[in-house]
């Protein structure tokens, strides 16, 4: 028997004021096991950071993926570009060990 | 993919083994201790486990998963693609995803809410997960 686990720490914000609301923007993270370390890629916009832990890499994207978009929007940039599924397909194959594979809602207010 | 289980717990947690801990598996009333805060949503957080069996000729391939959580009719936020894949393993014919998600959710009042999950592009779906949102205790 094969088992496979992912873990996800999802977050669903909301606010009773629609202009609050509708500032949310909702981006994934999601990490993965490579040769002993831990590599997070968001999958909406590429952004890639690396850490000792899932915890560790996703914690290092959040701040990578607020500064990507704090720069490009400064200076008219594009934010990034979504990750294709056959690479997300080549990043879960890549997975190694039995730690779960780890995704993460993050969420920004403009 | 065949679902095998699927349910809420107060706490669900992952262990680096590929296991995981349960924590009041089966909650689907979750009741506020204190007094509502006018105007403010409340913040519920929850576990869900998902145990989903791939069938032989799905091993090898992106096989997300659709969540959306509605609440009083209304979608919280947007539905959540869970990718999953299950690696060939030569001599094995029974591969498993364990799904564990810790929730944090925000509600606007007391309520009911479901959860809903889905995948082949939502030609499958299982029976939503339901769960409520009651008042404080009167006093």
């Amino acid at each position: 028997m094969v088992v496979a686990s992912s873990a996800l720490n999802l977050e669903l914000r909301t606010s009773r004021d629609p202009a609050t609301a509708a500032r949310l923007t909702f981006l994934s993270g999601i990490a993965v096991c490579q040769a002993g370390r831990w590599v997070a890629v968001c999958r909406e916009l590429g952004t890639v950071a690396e850490g000792g832990t899932a915890d560790g890499a996703l914690d290092a994207l959040e701040a990578a993926v607020r500064d990507v978009i704090e720069v490009a929007d400064e200076e008219g940039l594009d934010r990034g570009i979504p990750v294709p599924a056959d690479e997300i397909r080549q990043l879960l194959l890549e997975h190694e060990g039995r730690a779960p594979v780890t995704l993460r809602t993050i969420v920004l207010q403009a | 993919m065949n679902l095998r289980a699927v349910f809420l717990a107060r706490r669900a947690v992952a262990n680096a083994d590929g296991t995981f801990d349960v924590e009041g598996g089966g909650v689907t009333e979750f009741r506020l201790a204190n007094g509502l805060l006018l105007g403010a949503p409340i913040r519920l957080q929850f576990g869900v486990v998902l145990r989903l069996e791939v069938n032989e000729d799905e091993v090898d391939q992106l096989r997300p998963v659709d969540l959306s959580v509605t609440f009083e009719g209304r979608q919280l936020g947007p539905a959540t693609s869970i990718p999953l894949m299950a690696r060939h393993v030569p001599g094995e014919t029974r591969y498993y995803h364990n799904v564990i998600m810790n929730m944090v959710v925000d509600v606007p009042g007391p309520g009911a809410g479901y959860l809903r999950f889905s995948w082949d592009g939502g030609l499958t779906t299982v029976p939503p997960v339901h769960f409520t949102v009651g008042s404080p205790p009167a006093g």
